[in-house]
């Protein structure tokens, strides 16, 4: 039997955000649990769906009244997590409705789940996808940097799979010190030929997770000028210090 | 021997220190005189008290005696005979000279706009003079104790022989040029041939301004005004024109008491309806031949210019206070080329900087603004000025705060006995603003040698300060809280709480209307701009009415730290989104006329220059909202000048604690 809307686990809900989606006015919805465990993260509350403290689950009924009451202002939903592509089931019904309110949708993914994100884009339920590269497409890196093993085959395919549809997209990486180097950006950005964006994110330390994250200085506006330069050739891209 | 002694003392030539640098002997007839002419006491009276003074003062064994000594005494001597309304007129004003080492020694911590300097300590002691003063002698008893009292709070008493704010156009100056002073004793100049002496015209008239009003300078169009100068200019000098302007007026600090000038500077991108036909001035005075409507791309070189140079802020990356740049918004904005990356720009100036104020001018509104939020909104006489507009000379006279938490305890939850506390204070108040107008206007009729010569100044066959067309503002404190109290809700909380509150403002609008009418004056609400007040009214509840205050009243119950929230503003902490925010603040605004605002916060995320754009432009669409600004958090390192989002304790650069944040407060 098909999930329905009200299955949805929501485990947070911003109803206005002006930092989302570049232009727009969205509302975000947090969907608990990740497959990661990125020492660095920043959201790390929702890792674990069963032991989140934000356990507390928004009627996702709810959700769509708001979004309904406030189309006149919020142009889309940005749907993040945790990862929000193992909620697949509940996903579906419940972004279908978004998409009769005719609002817009963005989805967050780390990209380790391609066959769900090729889903969503099949079923046109997304209009912007922004995945998370965490670090050089090698399984050494990328361990390091998600703590997890996990085949960068996984994430080489999401890429394809996105460039390919021809949906909006990002392609956004956190340069967090000692897990992501300047080579390693060069590397990426080889690996994006063809992105509509690539962005780099400045590491900011406060609520990162785990030591020694929660005390490392990020590298300086300038570092982050410098590493955008040396890719601004090999594929569009833009720098997010904030 | 006690005899002898006395006698001795007696013997004694006494001395005393006049209040005029001079030392007299000791003559009783001094006494006498000024009672009889300061006070009008019959002389027989005043021969009795002065003899007593003297008995007094000879038994005392002083050489020397002060001026203020004597007076002093006198007052007491006077209290004996029951000759209060005397002493009352008799008063000396001043300070103890305790306070007067405060001064010197303790900087002012009262006012984050007034740096510690001896300009601030001459501002601080004339003020102190003058509010006594207009407490006894400007005001009535009973205005005089309900501002003391905190039923109502009398803004700027301190500045009593002013009027409180004002509206100007750069056209006057365009017109007649310089006349400083007001009244061509100065060096007088000619109107201005060039930019840059038409832009130290303007920076020079608002700091004289300054002096002669209590409050806000508010300029007109600055942008189209100045247009007709600048054709034909290169960017660059445009832009360094605009930058000329801003660090003229931001760096300034020579108005009350060593602060820079509280300059409001009015933009407009499109050419408003309104100014579209009017004749254009240019150097040296003279009509250019063409209207305003030819000057749109001068007038938006200008606003881009003054916008990226308060995106850059000044040498270390901080921003400009003031002047304050308001951006109109009208409905012809949305059809003016190039508006969508203008607005771009100023919202990436509200993000980043804090500096924009929006103000949104919907369907045939025409609107000049003056400080925090004030706003003129003209009128059908008004609207005549603007074919001539060097006579758009606008100005509040006073403005009055209503303590309406105050009315609800004074209620003790009933409604009708609410809504009559509240038409009392706002009786008190239009009562103070008679008193204050006739004030003034005795001022203002010694004419040319009276203390407000640029009020007085006549260049155009009216003086600059049209008397008869100044309005007088009631404004309120505390809304939030009044209906905390009666209905035991906050607005964020119910909808039945926020209609309570909508009820209270309509009312408190058709009061004022009323008394308006019934003393002769324009009374329009006005939302209260002073934290002060909201401190001010919390600590006398807490003193006074302990237990209703102690119920609503925000911040640390127990503490200093206590305060009203602001006018008709939502608790600031409530867990309210920035749409909710808007739209629901908003529907107060068209009830108050003189201008309101709401305040968005945006911490310490930067957010995206668009979506913002995106948000002011369905702010105006679909909101009753007037005005809004955005507050975001930052700190400045002054070991590196690293510049940060959010209030921080140390420098993420360098690690230095010598950090300074800044939030504003709107």
């Amino acid at each position: 039997m098909p999930s329905t809307v009200n299955e949805l686990e929501i485990s947070g809900f911003l109803e206005t955000s002006f930092i989302d989606w570049d232009g727009l006015i969205t509302s975000v919805i947090y969907l608990p649990g990740c497959n990661l465990r990125c020492p660095f993260c920043h959201n790390h509350e929702l890792i674990f769906s069963d032991k989140s403290p934000k356990k507390m689950k928004i009627d996702s009924q709810l959700v769509l009244n708001h979004l309904s009451e406030k189309k006149d202002w919020v142009d889309g939903l940005t749907v993040t997590g945790g990862e929000p592509t193992f909620h697949m089931g509940a996903l579906v019904p419940f972004l279908e409705e978004v998409k009769k309110i005719g609002l817009k949708v963005k989805l967050d993914t780390n990209g380790s789940n391609p066959f769900v994100i090729q889903k969503l884009i099949d079923l046109k339920l997304v209009d912007y996808v922004a995945m998370d590269i965490k670090s050089r497409l090698s399984d050494e890196k990328y361990h390091a940097a998600v703590g997890v093993n996990l085949s960068v085959d996984k994430i080489k395919e999401s890429i394809k799979i996105i460039i390919d549809s021809g949906v909006d997209h990002e392609f956004r990486t956190t340069v967090v010190p000692t897990l992501v180097s300047s080579s390693d950006v060069v590397s990426i950005a080889k690996d994006l030929i063809g992105c509509k964006l690539y962005v780099l994110q400045k590491f900011h330390n406060e609520n990162a997770w785990k030591e020694p994250f929660t005390t490392m200085a990020s590298y300086d506006d300038e570092g982050m000028k410098v590493m955008g330069g040396s890719i601004s050739d090999v594929v569009p891209v833009k720098l997010r210090l904030r | 021997m006690a005899i002898k002694k006395n006698r001795d003392s007696e013997d004694k030539t006494l001395f005393v220190r006049t209040s005029d640098d001079d030392i007299r002997s000791w003559d009783k007839k001094y006494i006498v005189q000024s009672l009889v002419s300061e006070v009008g006491m019959p002389e027989p009276d005043a021969f009795k008290v002065a003899t007593e003074v003297e008995f007094f003062i000879k038994h005392s064994n002083l050489k020397f005696v002060s001026a203020p000594l004597v007076r002093e005494i006198t007052n007491t001597k006077l209290l004996e005979h029951g000759y209060e309304t005397y002493r009352k007129r008799y008063t000396r004003l001043g300070l103890p000279l305790n306070d007067m080492t405060d001064l010197f020694f303790n900087s002012n911590k009262e006012n984050s706009n007034v740096h510690h300097s001896s300009e601030a300590i001459n501002m601080t002691i004339s003020g102190i003079a003058k509010k006594e003063y207009a407490l006894l002698n400007v005001f009535s008893d009973d205005v005089a104790t309900a501002h003391q009292n905190g039923t109502i709070h009398l803004h700027d008493l301190d500045y009593i022989d002013r009027p409180y704010c004002t509206g100007n156009s750069i056209e006057y100056l365009k017109k007649f040029g310089l006349v400083m002073d007001g009244r061509g004793n100065l060096t007088v100049a000619k109107p201005a041939k060039h930019a840059e002496v038409l832009i130290l015209h303007l920076t020079k008239f608002a700091a004289a301004l300054q002096g002669q009003f209590a409050g806000a300078i508010g300029w007109d169009a600055v942008n189209l005004f100045l247009a007709p100068y600048l054709v034909g200019m290169k960017e660059d000098k445009v832009k360094q024109l605009a930058q000329m302007m801003i660090y003229e007026f931001a760096q300034q600090a020579v108005s009350r008491g060593g602060q820079v000038t509280f300059t409001d500077t009015n933009y407009f991108w499109e050419v408003p309806k309104h100014f579209m036909d009017v004749p254009a001035i240019g150097p040296g005075g003279k009509f250019t031949g063409n209207n305003y409507s030819e000057y749109e791309e001068e007038a938006q070189g200008f606003a881009k210019a003054a916008f990226e140079v308060y995106l850059k802020g000044d040498a270390y990356g901080r921003p400009f206070f003031f002047p304050k740049p308001d951006l109109h918004i009208t409905e012809k904005f949305f059809k003016t080329d190039g508006h969508k990356e203008f607005m771009d720009l100023a919202t990436e100036v509200g993000t980043k900087m804090g500096n924009t104020y929006f103000i949104f001018d919907r369907g045939d509104e025409v609107k000049i603004s003056e400080c925090c939020r004030l706003q003129f909104k003209l009128n059908e006489t008004d609207l005549l000025d603007v074919k001539q507009p060097w006579k758009m000379r606008y100005s509040a006279m006073q403005n009055v705060t209503v303590n309406l938490p105050r009315a609800a305890y004074c209620s003790r939850g009933n409604e009708a006995v609410l809504f009559d506390k509240i038409s009392q204070a706002m009786e008190l108040a239009a009562k103070a603003h008679v008193q204050k107008k006739q004030f003034i206007g005795k001022i203002l009729a010694l004419g040319s040698s009276s203390s407000l010569p640029i009020l007085t100044m006549n260049l155009d066959g009216e003086p600059y300060y049209r008397f008869d067309r100044a309005s007088f503002l009631v404004g309120m404190l505390g809304l939030n809280e009044l209906v905390q109290y009666m209905i035991g809700k906050e607005m964020h909380e119910t909808t039945d709480a926020y209609k309570y509150g909508l009820r209270v403002i309509a009312f408190m609008r058709k009061t004022a209307e009323e008394l308006g009418h019934k003393y002769g004056i324009h009374m329009p609400l006005e939302q209260t701009p002073a934290e002060s007040t909201a401190y001010r009214m919390a600590k006398l509840d807490m003193e006074h009415y302990p237990n209703q205050t102690s119920k609503v009243v925000k911040g640390q119950v127990g503490t200093q730290s206590i305060y009203y929230t602001n006018s008709t503003y939502f608790n600031t902490s409530a867990p309210m989104s920035p749409i909710d925010r808007v739209t629901k603040e908003g529907a107060f605004h068209p009830l108050i006329d003189a201008g309101a605002m709401t305040h968005v916060w945006l911490g310490e995320s930067q957010s995206d220059p668009r979506a913002l754009t995106n948000f002011v432009m369905k702010t105006f669409k679909n909101t009753m909202n007037t005005q809004i600004a955005f507050s975001p958090e930052i700190t400045f390192c002054k070991t590196c000048n690293n510049k940060m989002r959010g209030l921080k304790d140390r420098c993420d650069k360098c690690a230095s604690v010598k950090v300074e944040g800044i939030t504003q407060t709107k």
